[in-house]
């Protein structure tokens, strides 16, 4: 966090500049904020499209499929993660330092060959994440077919990107100190990852595993957009036949199984939490009772790996055959075509021009999601809203404290809704009022992050220890929160800001094919033109993307916290 | 374990892989498979697909099955890549396919309506009255007026949609990415879709299929005129694949030739198709002027 003011100025300067550069560099369409009458039609056209909000097709055969569609969303992100999980591990055991490389200095042959071992499998990573899980699923449609084994394949692919990128930082964060006992017994470097390294890091690995888990599901359910199966495929299919009630009533569905595994997600983590002195504590803070309660939750776990290979089990064979019919010649063409990049100059022009469209969304949502879930923390915080009494030492009439309730849960709402419509959804609703191009993109993803960043941003004002902010005396509870909370606060939400800018400039990449233009618009538009190798370029160009901005963060030596 | 068997696990794996995919394809079909363009209302394409299906099973004495495809591109891949045997295209994908089959990709059939295809060139009606254009019979005349409209095309694989208009503006000296204040596609490549925003005044000006134009009821059509009409160029086709042999290959256009328009069935699905008349014979070679036009068209919107 800035120290000294002058560092303060020089950042909001630093974002200042960022934002000016990224305004110019998007090619706007405010079209509707010109002129009254462009304005009024605007919200007219919104309006129309609302309308359908207020009449849903609940007939009965549309209301089980959708049910039966969350149930195949969620098992798409369940098969996903847990597929991702099992590719990522090997991966990060071989990109972690601590267990390739271990502590002592390696010469000679072998030794190089464990760094060369190290950076492949460290680049491996960095391309299974470069690339969104949305246009890993255009690529998978032919061969895998349009159904939900595509679905699980793309996310798998993405999600083990960023699990073996987190799991080896996480590893490599442990300090050796820690496991020194383990190592000076002579213990092999397996051993000591199985007894020493993993032990340590388990906490933080599940509290991650459990937030990507959240982001798949969310995923999940618009991956069908491009032939992943699952709620997109439905919302895209009644989306362009303009069916609106059938759109309203799976964008119902879509927001009623982000909300519940949003819900579901907290229940699981407040099962893990052993923080005795935590007021809202699960009844029984003992070891056994959370011993007890980590293995219900680990049988869950299975039950609900089992339950998506049931789901899925007919469209799993599907794909099967599908992918047998396949001939070799198309597959062979179709992959070292895509693996082979053009490097042509005006090519690589293009790539460094449509790389800034990403960029520059991914700049200004998170300005802005940043600046609105700041905004959103305070009146969304337990400790600040219900809790204030126990640090202020206030008493409350009911009135005062109904409004308290009404503040949370409201602002609660807000960013529920916000963070469960995913981006796609948005653009969706939002393209109606802006009409194409790049202007919905932005406000989409900037809406979608504040939902994000407001959970996180008031999880870390949460956590801050009462026992800290009753030390700012003679204060109510905005100068608590100034003086006592946010100083606490800010160098994690500076950390969670940053890491949401990598995920948005994806999100600016995907929705290039939905409006945004850019690098998936350029790489999606060569794909059907068959312009195989200028394709290539621009899906290295999203790798390296990732990359750079990976070493940015690693520069700037901010930990990573979340997706 | 010795390295030596160690590689020829690998190799006897390899093989296996590498056998695998085009092993099964060489044994004549026990059933035939197709996909349909999706560039119009999907739940009617699914229908008339279905129907269709079921005429050609009858016709054929073998089952015949409608494979879904998700897009332009995925209709090609399907075929190419052995998932189907026979496809509805519009013109531009059917050469790719041709392209992209090396040899072993032909036309089976096509409309008497698609020799002589158009581009609508379609407007917002309140646009319209406020002057900010009106009927085009240049379309060089856009030029000037180009820089405070937004416009759209089709699907980025469509040939009405995207191909043509792009060719004859091109031609009238308009390169569309930079004469309008915004030009997407509409990702959903439907025809629809174009028509929809246009109609609603999401965007200004349009370019579409003129059939799906034709097909709309009066106030849809008022609300969104057409302001110009492309000359006429070759389009949609029925396109096949050799790996199931020409035998059959000829047995399937002979059907769709068959279909007749005095029958109630056939009268169905040629109503369901577009068809006028007929299912006509067609070559290869008659698409040559939509590769021609594919290769030269100004690369610039790819980079």
């Amino acid at each position: 966090m800035p120290k000294r003011p002058t560092d303060l100025r020089r950042l909001l300067l630093v974002l200042l500049g960022l934002a000016t550069l990224s305004a110019l560099a998007l090619p706007w369409n405010l079209s509707v904020f010109t002129s009254a009458d462009a304005f009024l039609a605007a919200w007219s056209r919104l309006g129309n499209y609302l309308a359908a909000f207020g009449a849903p097709d609940l007939s009965g055969e549309m209301v089980g499929n959708v049910l039966s569609l969350m149930l195949e969303t969620l098992a798409v992100a369940v098969l996903g993660t847990a597929l991702g999980l099992l590719l990522a591990y090997p991966l990060a055991l071989l990109a972690a330092r601590c267990i390739v490389l271990g502590e002592e200095q390696r010469s000679g042959a072998g030794g190089a060959l464990r760094r060369v071992v190290l950076e492949v499998c460290r680049f491996v990573l960095d391309a299974l994440r470069g690339v969104p899980d949305f246009l890993w699923a255009i690529v998978l449609v032919p061969l895998t077919g349009i159904n939900a084994t595509t679905g699980v394949l793309a996310l798998a692919l993405s999600v083990a990107g960023i699990y073996g990128k987190v799991l080896s930082e996480q590893w490599d964060n442990i300090d050796p100190q820690r496991y020194q006992a383990l190592r000076s017994t002579g213990a092999s470097r397996l051993t000591v990852f199985l007894y020493g390294i993993q032990p340590l890091a388990a906490r933080a690995m599940q509290s991650f595993v459990l937030m990507r888990f959240e982001c798949a599901v969310r995923n999940a359910s618009v991956i069908g957009v491009v032939g992943g199966g699952g709620l997109g495929t439905a919302l895209w299919d009644h989306y362009t036949d303009s069916r609106w009630d059938g759109v309203v009533t799976i964008l119902f569905g879509l927001l009623l199984l982000t909300t519940l595994t949003d819900l579901g997600a907290n229940f699981a983590r407040r099962q893990l939490r052993v923080d005795p002195n935590h007021p809202h504590q699960a009844a029984g803070g003992s070891r056994q009772a959370v011993a007890r309660r980590r293995g219900v939750l680990g049988v869950a776990v299975v039950a609900m790996i089992v339950g998506a290979i049931v789901v899925l089990w007919s469209q799993l064979s599907n794909a099967a055959t599908e992918l047998r019919r396949v001939e070799w010649q198309f597959l062979a063409d179709f992959t070292t075509g895509l693996a082979i990049p053009d490097l042509g100059l005006d090519t690589l022009w293009s790539v460094v021009r449509h790389a800034t469209v990403p960029l520059a969304i991914g700049v200004i949502a998170t300005i802005a999601a940043t600046l609105l879930a700041s905004a959103l923390a305070y009146p969304g915080s337990v400790a600040f809203q219900l809790d204030a009494f126990r640090f202020t030492g206030e008493r409350l009439g009911p009135a005062a404290r109904t409004l308290r309730w009404l503040t949370l849960l409201g602002t609660k709402g807000i960013a529920l809704v916000m963070r469960g419509v995913p981006e796609v959804a948005w653009v969706v609703v939002l393209g109606v009022f802006f009409q194409i191009g790049v202007t919905p993109c932005v406000a989409a993803v900037a809406l979608h992050s504040t939902g994000v960043l407001q959970r996180v941003f008031t999880e870390t004002l949460d956590n801050v220890p009462y026992t800290a902010l009753e030390k700012v005396s003679h204060a109510r509870r905005p100068g608590i929160f100034l003086y006592g909370a946010l100083p606490r606060a800010l160098p994690d939400w500076r950390t969670y800001a940053f890491f949401q800018f990598e995920v948005n400039v994806r999100a600016g990449i995907a929705l290039g094919i939905v409006g945004a233009g850019g690098l998936g618009h350029m790489f999606d538009f060569n794909l059907d033109w068959r312009e195989y190798s200028t394709a290539s370029s621009f899906l290295w160009a999203m790798v390296l993307l990732t990359v750079g901005i990976d070493r940015l963060s690693r520069w700037l030596q901010l930990r990573r916290l979340r997706c | 374990m010795p390295k030596s068997t160690i590689f020829s696990a690998a190799a006897a794996l390899l093989t296996l892989f590498a056998c695998l995919p085009s092993c099964t394809s060489e044994a004549a079909p026990r059933e035939l498979r197709f996909s349909v363009l999706p560039d119009f209302h999907k739940t009617e394409t699914d229908k008339n697909a279905a129907t269709l299906a079921e005429r050609l099973t009858q016709k054929l004495g073998m089952p015949v099955k409608y494979l879904r495809a998700n897009d332009y591109t995925g209709a090609v891949n399907n075929l190419i890549s052995n998932k189907i045997d026979f496809v509805w295209l519009g013109g531009k994908t059917t050469v790719d396919a041709i392209d992209a089959g090396k040899g072993h990709v032909r036309v089976l059939a096509t409309r008497d309506v698609d020799l002589a295809f158009k581009t609508y060139f379609i407007a917002n009606a309140d646009v319209i009255a406020a002057g900010r254009i009106g009927p085009l019979t240049d379309l060089a005349d856009l030029k000037s007026k180009a820089r405070d409209l937004t416009f759209t095309f089709g699907d980025k694989n469509s040939t009405s949609g995207h191909l043509m208009p792009r060719h004859f503006l091109t031609q009238a000296g308009i390169d569309p990415d930079q004469a309008f204040k915004v030009a997407g596609y509409r990702e959903s490549g439907s025809h629809g879709a174009t028509l929809e925003a246009v109609v609603s005044g999401e965007v200004d000006v349009g370019a579409l299929n003129y059939g799906h134009w034709e097909k709309a009821d009066a106030a849809t059509k008022s609300k969104a005129p057409v302001i110009h009409t492309t000359p006429p160029y070759v389009d949609y086709a029925w396109v096949g694949h050799d790996r199931i042999g020409k035998e059959l290959l000829g047995r399937i256009t002979a059907t769709f030739l068959e279909l007749d328009p005095d029958n109630a069935d056939d009268r169905a699905i040629l109503d369901a198709w577009g068809v006028k008349e007929r299912f006509l014979a067609a070559e290869n070679s008659q698409w040559d002027s939509i590769r021609q036009v594919r290769d030269s068209l100004p690369k610039g919107f790819l980079k």
